[in-house]
């Protein structure tokens, strides 16, 4: 899966969103796919990768085929995509995966396992207090989790500066990386506004 | 027997499975009121003070095949683990199409309102109504020691997530 293929595949997801074949909710990946690739040759077999709800790219990195991960979405599952052989987990609560990730995480440590867990939030996440709480487990106990966060500078559509005028951020630990992007799309739908599903809605 | 030592015998069967265990704070000295002090130090993690993340822990630890029991010492402070049991634990299955099913057991204390003293109106609530209006998996109060036995044995034994609502004011 190369940064043209996963560009290409979100932009045939889009296109069923415009076209009104998806009557659900999407959160389209994009502008990031350069750093995700390199990421994702870290990821070993066995690994486990927490995604969110704007998963796409994460999943077929992963090894979620193409026609797979576009079934479940055309099923409606773009932000529930899950996949127990790959160890592929989501959860569209913000930052709702972190505390999960700190117990596979000590799981694997116990059972002496080579294999790691890999997290990631966006930069809106990146606000609450349950993601501190993981990452207080994660380096309070040396647990084998990253936590990445993929930051667009937008929390749904409000940037940094925006919500926190003196664009405060603590100074993270060893167990978190930070990704700065510009996104391809916005933060929900396809930004064209052409989803017609709606339209006969009386 | 009492209502304290049943809780301790019933504790004490259910780490019988070495898959089992008990995650919380003060755990390791408190022994949950005591009644984990016949389990030993391997099946006890001993959390930060942080609800949310030990319930969310605890369902990292059940996808890897344990069966972890949180121990929620008053239940005025589950409130702080909402998230994790609202949203994750009790949906998990669900949104996954039951690629994952994770169980938690969850011990669930109402705080004492007579012994040996009242605690005050955050340490005493008794939200178990409210609990079973939120989560589709089963609430069951234990209101006296012969509920006890049968509650967890049956806690053990089911497929899905479980909370067992205990009251200090009969230990």
């Amino acid at each position: 899966m190369n940064k043209q293929d996963l560009i290409d595949f979100e932009k045939e997801v889009a296109d069923h969103w415009e076209d009104g074949n998806l009557p659900y909710l999407i959160h389209l990946s994009g502008g990031n796919e350069d750093f995700l690739i390199d990421l994702f040759k870290e990821v070993q077999d066995g690994d486990w990768v927490f995604s969110t709800h704007r998963n796409h790219h994460h999943a077929l990195l992963s090894g979620v085929s193409r026609n797979e991960l576009l079934a479940k979405i055309l099923d409606g599952n773009s932000m529930f995509v899950f996949d127990r052989d790959r160890h592929f987990f989501t959860s569209s609560i913000l930052s709702g995966t972190c505390a999960i990730a700190t117990g596979v995480a000590y799981a694997l440590k116990e059972e002496g396992s080579s294999n790691r867990v890999w997290c990631f939030l966006g930069d809106g996440a990146e606000e609450q207090g349950h993601f501190y709480e993981a990452v207080m487990m994660v380096q309070g106990h040396d647990l084998p989790c990253t936590f990445i966060i993929e930051d667009n500078n937008r929390s749904v559509d409000s940037t940094l500066e925006e919500r926190l005028p003196y664009q405060f951020r603590f100074r993270l630990p060893g167990c978190v990386i930070r990704n700065n992007y510009d996104p391809t799309y916005p933060h929900a739908g396809n930004g064209t506004k052409k989803h017609i599903v709606f339209k006969d809605v009386k | 027997m009492s209502y304290k030592d049943e809780l301790t015998k019933a504790n004490t069967k259910l780490a019988q499975n070495p898959q089992v265990r008990f995650i919380g704070y003060g755990l390791k000295k408190g022994r949950a009121l005591g009644t984990l002090k016949e389990v030993a130090d391997s099946q006890i993690i001993e959390m930060p003070v942080a609800e949310n993340l030990m319930m969310g822990f605890a369902i990292g630890l059940s996808l890897k095949g344990y069966l972890p029991v949180v121990f929620i010492e008053r239940m005025d402070f589950l409130m702080n683990a909402m998230d994790a049991m609202v949203n994750h634990l009790d949906k998990i299955a669900k949104i996954s199409h039951g690629e994952f099913h994770p169980k938690v057991i969850i011990r669930c204390i109402v705080g004492n309102t007579k012994k040996p003293l009242y605690t005050g109106a955050t340490h005493t609530q008794d939200l178990t109504e409210g609990i079973r209006q939120m989560v589709s998996f089963p609430v069951w109060k234990m209101k006296d020691e012969g509920d006890i036995e049968v509650f967890y044995d049956l806690a053990s034994k089911t497929f899905d997530s479980v909370m067992l609502v205990e009251y200090k004011d009969l230990a």
